[in-house]
């Protein structure tokens, strides 16, 4: 039983990082417009926190959320049908996968603008509370946008209104090229969120999918028997630059991306589990192509998709400026 | 039938559809116990406890709470108090509030109402007297609307509350007309987001909306009757502009007025103007306060607001040539 989930965790870790590098080959074969922020490193932290969660919770993202959604079971293909703009993308093509809502899902969105879903699931989760369900609400951001006045506004209001919300830090050290160092003044934020807003946080190994997974299962249990919010700090690293439209990484030195690299939370897991009997090696690199094969076909029939009807759109539009009957 | 004042005609709707709609969920700064600008809320939060929310002095939060709740099914008004305040919020408004429903193909509604109240005229200063309504004159799917009258904005604030809107609306106060009385007619119909039409005449149309609309009407009292068209639009966005435009093929001459820097003319002017015929316009104007800072000391500010005086003999002049 155990085992299953194992290997259902590093499979869905894998379907990320084949889905990121698939991706980030859309974008530098200009397949693709616009930019893309890829989360390779970061895949324990998604999978780890949402696999304790609830089904029917509630979770958000911010401008790098490709990790979040497939680990909240978005489906590859209606992702790319949105990256592509087609019509069949989750927003109907008119959002890309920064701005990606999949309601039914659980998916309450991905956001353009940083620290902008800190505050709208803050609105989420005083919802949960007024309608006095057992959801929880969690919202995932880096720790560049802990430098926002919205999120101290945010948790302030969460704290002094005892929201169920779960604010996830994925401090993956750096805001574009900005060191963590050069933008909170705080050295440990967990305990500064801590004493400021009187509220519980955790520190947590981002690169050790049973650590977050752990953690989240017991944050969960508290915010079922007692509604309040909780600040995760996830020490993370993406192995990757900002965005595809990066041309160098003239910020990080190769030796602190290998010494994170040794970390890798997939590497690290599989081999964890190679050791313990729980899958072999064939058996790895199987999944590697399961994953593989499933994001290639994902995208090869979101690609033979229809765009969106310019007239449907301005359908959206018409209700907006002066009305001309 | 008893008289009633614009602030509580704004209070009756609320409480009205506080009642019929446990959705409505009340957020701002002060609201609990003095009920917000001018007491408009107050006494709600005895009756409604859970429902009306004393929020820190954390606007931008106050807004993207309210966009969260909306999305969930709730319908907020939100406390702005002085308009002025939601430059603080303005990514919450713009880039959240009025994207989401485009932005989730439909999925999410964020109807929200904006309750702030416009304040020039009363010697506040620079940063609590501005007329902030242009900034998002071209944002898609934002609403605004901006009584006059008590009947106004009873009517207004009713149909802001309305379960037919999918995005944020904003209900503009001038504290100079909160004491304003009339008597209560509270079935009242305004036509959905056609503007109000007080005269009839040949020589000149002119727009204005809002507090100016009380100066209009005084100045008016100097010309024929015959001579003038004037439309008000309380219902500033979206707007049905074709009766204007009607008005203009005949009239021939046009002149827009509001209290703030001028954009919202311009912007009245630009959709009047680029939809009349060929060769009928003589001559279109707008009146409004100069480019400048709203001064502290009352009189001067008084002085750069359109006043009924300036009114008139823009009036004048128009009608000369």
């Amino acid at each position: 039983m155990q085992n299953a989930v194992y290997k259902d965790w590093l499979y869905k870790m894998l379907l990320i990082r084949a889905f990121e590098y698939f991706t980030k080959g859309l974008y530098t074969q200009k397949i693709v417009t616009g930019t893309m922020h890829l989360a390779i490193g970061q895949e324990a932290v998604a999978v780890g926190s949402i696999a304790a969660l609830k089904q029917h919770d509630i979770v958000t993202a911010s401008h790098r959320p490709n990790h979040i959604m497939l680990a909240k079971g978005l489906e590859p293909y209606k992702i790319f049908a949105e990256i592509l703009g087609k019509a069949t993308g989750y927003s109907a093509g008119l959002s890309g996968n920064m701005h990606l809502f999949a309601k039914d899902k659980g998916f309450w969105g991905s956001n353009g603008i940083v620290a902008a879903n800190i505050g709208i699931s803050t609105g989420i989760a005083l919802a949960q509370k007024l309608s006095k369900k057992d959801k929880v609400v969690v919202t995932y951001f880096g720790e560049g946008a802990m430098a926002e006045g919205l999120f101290h506004e945010s948790v302030n209001i969460a704290s002094l209104w005892k929201l169920p919300i779960i604010y996830v830090c994925e401090n993956n050290l750096y805001a574009q090229s900005t060191h963590i160092s050069k933008e909170l003044a705080t050295k440990d934020i967990a305990e500064g969120v801590a004493k400021m807003y009187n509220i519980q946080t955790y520190k947590v190994d981002g690169m050790n999918i049973e650590e977050v997974y752990n953690t989240f299962v017991k944050i969960r249990q508290q915010i079922s028997k007692k509604p309040q919010p909780v600040f995760v700090e996830a020490q993370t690293y993406r192995f990757n630059k900002h965005s595809v439209n990066e041309k160098i990484s003239d910020y990080r030195t190769h030796n602190e991306i290998s010494t994170w690299q040794e970390r890798d939370p997939i590497k690290t897991f599989a081999q964890k589990l190679i050791k313990e009997f729980v899958i072999t090696k064939e058996e790895l690199a199987q999944l590697i192509q399961k994953a593989k094969n499933r994001i290639e076909e994902a995208f090869k029939k979101a690609y033979n998709d229809s765009d969106p009807k310019l007239e449907e759109v301005l359908k959206l539009w018409q209700k907006s400026p002066i009305l001309m009957q | 039938m008893a008289k009633i004042t614009y602030i509580d005609a704004i209070k009756q709707a609320i409480s009205k559809n506080l009642k019929t709609n446990d959705k409505i969920v009340i957020l701002g700064q002060d609201v609990q116990i003095w009920g917000g600008y001018g007491g408009l809320f107050k006494g709600f939060y005895k009756e409604y406890a859970n429902r009306v929310y004393d929020t820190p002095i954390s606007e931008f939060a106050t807004v993207n709470i309210a966009a969260g709740l909306a999305m969930a099914g709730y319908l907020p008004i939100v406390e702005v108090s002085f308009f002025d305040f939601i430059l603080y919020a303005i990514d919450g408004v713009i880039n959240q509030a009025a994207k989401i429903p485009f932005l989730s193909a439909g999925q999410f509604s964020t109807h929200i109402v904006f309750r702030a109240v416009l304040h020039s005229g009363r010697g506040y200063g620079a940063t609590h007297s501005q007329s902030l309504e242009y900034m998002f004159l071209e944002v898609p799917y934002i609403k605004l609307f901006y009584p006059s009258s008590p009947n106004q904005a009873y009517f207004l604030t009713d149909f802001a509350l309305k379960n037919i809107h999918t995005a944020p609306v904003f209900l503009l106060e001038h504290k100079l007309l909160h004491q304003e009385q009339e008597e209560f007619n509270p079935n009242i119909e305004l036509k959905p987001y056609h503007p109000v039409q007080y005269t009839q005449g040949s020589q000149l149309t002119i727009v204005s909306y809002g507090r100016i609309t009380k100066r209009v009407l005084q100045a008016l009292t100097y010309f024929d009757k015959d001579t003038i068209t004037f439309f008000e639009t309380p219902f500033l966005k979206p707007l049905n502009i074709k009766p204007i435009i009607e008005s203009v093929k005949h009239t021939k001459r046009l002149l827009v007025i509001e209290e703030g820097h001028g954009t919202t003319a311009a912007w009245l002017l630009k959709h009047i103007v680029e939809n009349l015929p060929k060769g009928v316009l003589e001559q279109a104007k707008t009146l409004h306060f100069p480019s400048l800072p709203h001064p502290y000391n009352k009189e001067i500010e008084n002085r750069l607001i359109p006043t009924v005086e300036r009114i008139q003999q823009t009036i004048e002049s128009l009608l000369k040539q």
